[in-house]
C-alpha cells in the first residue's frame, strides 16, 4: 500500500496552524483554592466560544494559572463592543468580584497579566498537540478524518483501483491533446456496482469554450439516462447504454435528492453517490457543476492555480451549499504506464 | 433603469416558462446593441443535467445566433449584458466571466448557490485563469422573481435541505 498517494483536500478547519488569542490569567497563590476559583468563575465568566480551553493550568514548579476573561471581551448579539483601552480593566473587575464571591484574600491571586491561547479547538490529533503548547485544551477527536489523515483510508485493493480509473482518465486526457484540445480527461463511475457511466475529455477548443471536461462529463452522465443538453460526439467518449430501468439504481439515488425537489425528480442529480476522476483540478464552474449533480467523490491529480477544489476555493466543503462531498488528490506516480501525467 | 425594467419583465415572462414546464423559475436574456439575441430558461428536469441552468441555456444561444449571423463569438461576447431574474449560481457565474460577459442585471438574490456575492464573489474575486471580473446590477424587480420562487416552492420548504450555516 502506498497510503501517501491519495491525499485528502479537507476543509481548512483541518488544515489550518493554531490561530493565538490573548487572554487574562492570573496565578493562585495556594493550589487548595482552584477547585473553588473554577466554580465561581464558571458562572461569574463562562468561556463562552471558548469552551475547548480547560480552565486551569498546572505549570510544572510554578504553581497554577487560572484563565479569567479574553483580552478582547466576547461580542454578545446585539450588543455593542466596548472601547477597550487596552488595560486589564475587565480582568480585574473579574479578579474583584471573584475573591468577593469566594471570599479569599487578595493574596491569594495575582494581578491579572496576559497570555497566548489557541483561539480554536483542535479538529485534528496535530491540531491537539500543536495547542497544548500554549494551553490545556481538550480535544474530541473524528475518527473518520483521523482515518482520513492516517494515510490508511484506503485499502490497497481499493488504491489500486482509484489509480486504474485515474489511468483510464488520463488516456482520455492524451486523447484530447492528440485533438489540439486541453489534456484533461474524466472518467465517472459508479462505485456500488464498480462499472463506468460515462468516459470523455476536454472540448473547450470548439464551438463551446464551456465544453471543460467536467461538464462534458456530466453531460454524458445525462445521455446514459436518455438526456443530455448538448450535441457531444467523439469516437473516443463513452456512453454507458440506457439500460431496463431495474430500478433498484434509481431507488437508491432519488432516495438522497434534495427533498425541494419533491416526488418522482430523480433527473436533475443523476451523478448522485457517482466517483469522478478527472486528470485536473476543476474550474469553480467544473466545481459547482459537479455540487449541482450531487456527486460523492472526486479524484484528481494536476492541482491548478484557480482550482475549486483546494487551490483557490474548496467549493466541495463550502459553507452555505447545500451538498458537500469528498476529494483526493493522487500525488502518486504512475507505474507500467506510458502515458506520464506530468 | 426604464431599460432594465423593460428587459427584466421579458426575462420573468421566460422564468415563468419554465415554471409552467415544471422547472426552477428562472429566466435570462442577453442583449446585444439593444436587441435581444438570446433567451433561456431552466432545463434541468428536461435534460436531465443539474447544469441546464437558464444562463448555460442561453450562452449556447448566443454562439448559436453568433453563427447564423456571421458574427465574431468573442467579440459578441464583450458586449453583451444580461438579464436574468436571480442572481446567477457559482457555476452560471463562472460560466459568464469566462464568456467575458461585462455586465449582469439580476432581480433576487440567490441565497443557496449565490455565486455573486451570495455564498462566494466569482464575479469579483481574483481568478486570473478564468478571466475579467464583470461589473453587477442587483435588485431589479427582485418581488417578482421571488414571487415566481415562492410559487414553485409551493407547499414545500424551500430552505429544508439546507446546512447550518453563518449567513
Ligand atoms: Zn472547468
Ligand atoms: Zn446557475
Amino acid at each position: 500500500m502506498m497510503p501517501s498517494e491519495l491525499v485528502p483536500v479537507l476543509d481548512d478547519v483541518y488544515c489550518r496552524p493554531v490561530h493565538l488569542v490573548d487572554f487574562y490569567v492570573s496565578s493562585i497563590g495556594d493550589r487548595r483554592h482552584t477547585a473553588t476559583l473554577v466554580r465561581v468563575l464558571t458562572t461569574l465568566h463562562p468561556l463562552g466560544q471558548y469552551q475547548h480551553l480547560k480552565r486551569v493550568r498546572a505549570m510544572k514548579n510554578k504553581g497554577v494559572r487560572i484563565l479569567l476573561c479574553p483580552a478582547e471581551p466576547q461580542q454578545k448579539a446585539g450588543e455593542a463592543q466596548r472601547d477597550s483601552d487596552n488595560s486589564c480593566a475587565p480582568a480585574c473587575t473579574t479578579l474583584t468580584s471573584l475573591l468577593k464571591n469566594t471570599k479569599l484574600p487578595a493574596s491569594s491571586l495575582s494581578k491579572p497579566y496576559l497570555v497566548k491561547v489557541p483561539r480554536h479547538p483542535p479538529a485534528t490529533r496535530k491540531q491537539y498537540d500543536e495547542a497544548s503548547l500554549y494551553w490545556p485544551v481538550t480535544f474530541h477527536e473524528d475518527k473518520e478524518i483521523s482515518q482520513l489523515l492516517s494515510g490508511e483510508f484506503f485499502s490497497a485493493e481499493e488504491v489500486q483501483k482509484i489509480k486504474s480509473y485515474l489511468q483510464e482518465a488520463e488516456t482520455m486526457a492524451t486523447a484530447a491533446a492528440q485533438k489540439g484540445q486541453e489534456p484533461v480527461g474524466i472518467v465517472i463511475v459508479d462505485p456500488e456496482r464498480d462499472r463506468t457511466i460515462a468516459k470523455g475529455h476536454d472540448l473547450r477548443q470548439g464551438k463551446n469554450p464551456l465544453h471543460h471536461a467536467v461538464m462534458v462529463g456530466v453531460d454524458l452522465v445525462a445521455k446514459s439516462q436518455g438526456g443530455g443538453m448538448w450535441t457531444l460526439t467523439d469516437s473516443d467518449f463513452y456512453v454507458r447504454p440506457e439500460e431496463q430501468m431495474d430500478s433498484k439504481g434509481d431507488v437508491h439515488r432519488s432516495s438522497s435528492t434534495d427533498v425541494s425537489s419533491g416526488k418522482e425528480k430523480v433527473g436533475p442529480y443523476l451523478c448522485t453517490a457517482y466517483d469522478v476522476y478527472v486528470t485536473q483540478e476543476p474550474c469553480p464552474m467544473c466545481c459547482m457543476a459537479l455540487v449541482h449533480s450531487r456527486v460523492g467523490r472526486v479524484f484528481y491529480i494536476k492541482p491548478h492555480v484557480d482550482g475549486g477544489l483546494g487551490s483557490r476555493y474548496k467549493i466541495h466543503v463550502q459553507n452555505g451549499l447545500n451538498h458537500h462531498f469528498s476529494v483526493f488528490q493522487w500525488t502518486g506516480t504512475w507505474r507500467h504506464n506510458n502515458t506520464d501525467p506530468t | 433603469m426604464g431599460d432594465h425594467i423593460k428587459w427584466m419583465t421579458k426575462a420573468l415572462d421566460y422564468a415563468d416558462e419554465a415554471l409552467k414546464k415544471g422547472e426552477v423559475p428562472v429566466g435570462c436574456i442577453f442583449v446585444y446593441e439593444d436587441e435581444e439575441i438570446a433567451t433561456g430558461g431552466n432545463r434541468v428536469n428536461e435534460t436531465k443535467n443539474a447544469t441546464s441552468h437558464a444562463e448555460i441555456v442561453a450562452i449556447e444561444k448566443v454562439m448559436n445566433w453568433c453563427a447564423e449571423n456571421g458574427h465574431d463569438q468573442r467579440e459578441v461576447f464583450r458586449q453583451v449584458t444580461l438579464y436574468v431574474t436571480v442572481e446567477p449560481c457559482i457555476l452560471c457565474a463562472a460560466a459568464l466571466r469566462q464568456m467575458s460577459v461585462p455586465l449582469v442585471v439580476y432581480g433576487c438574490g440567490n441565497e443557496r448557490f449565490g455565486g455573486c456575492g451570495s455564498i462566494l464573489n466569482i464575479a469579483r474575486d481574483p481568478l486570473p485563469s478564468v478571466g475579467e471580473s464583470f461589473d453587477i446590477v442587483k435588485g431589479v424587480m427582485a418581488e417578482e422573481a421571488v414571487l415566481l420562487l415562492k410559487q414553485f416552492y409551493k407547499g414545500e420548504n424551500p430552505h429544508a435541505p439546507e446546512d447550518k450555516r453563518k449567513s
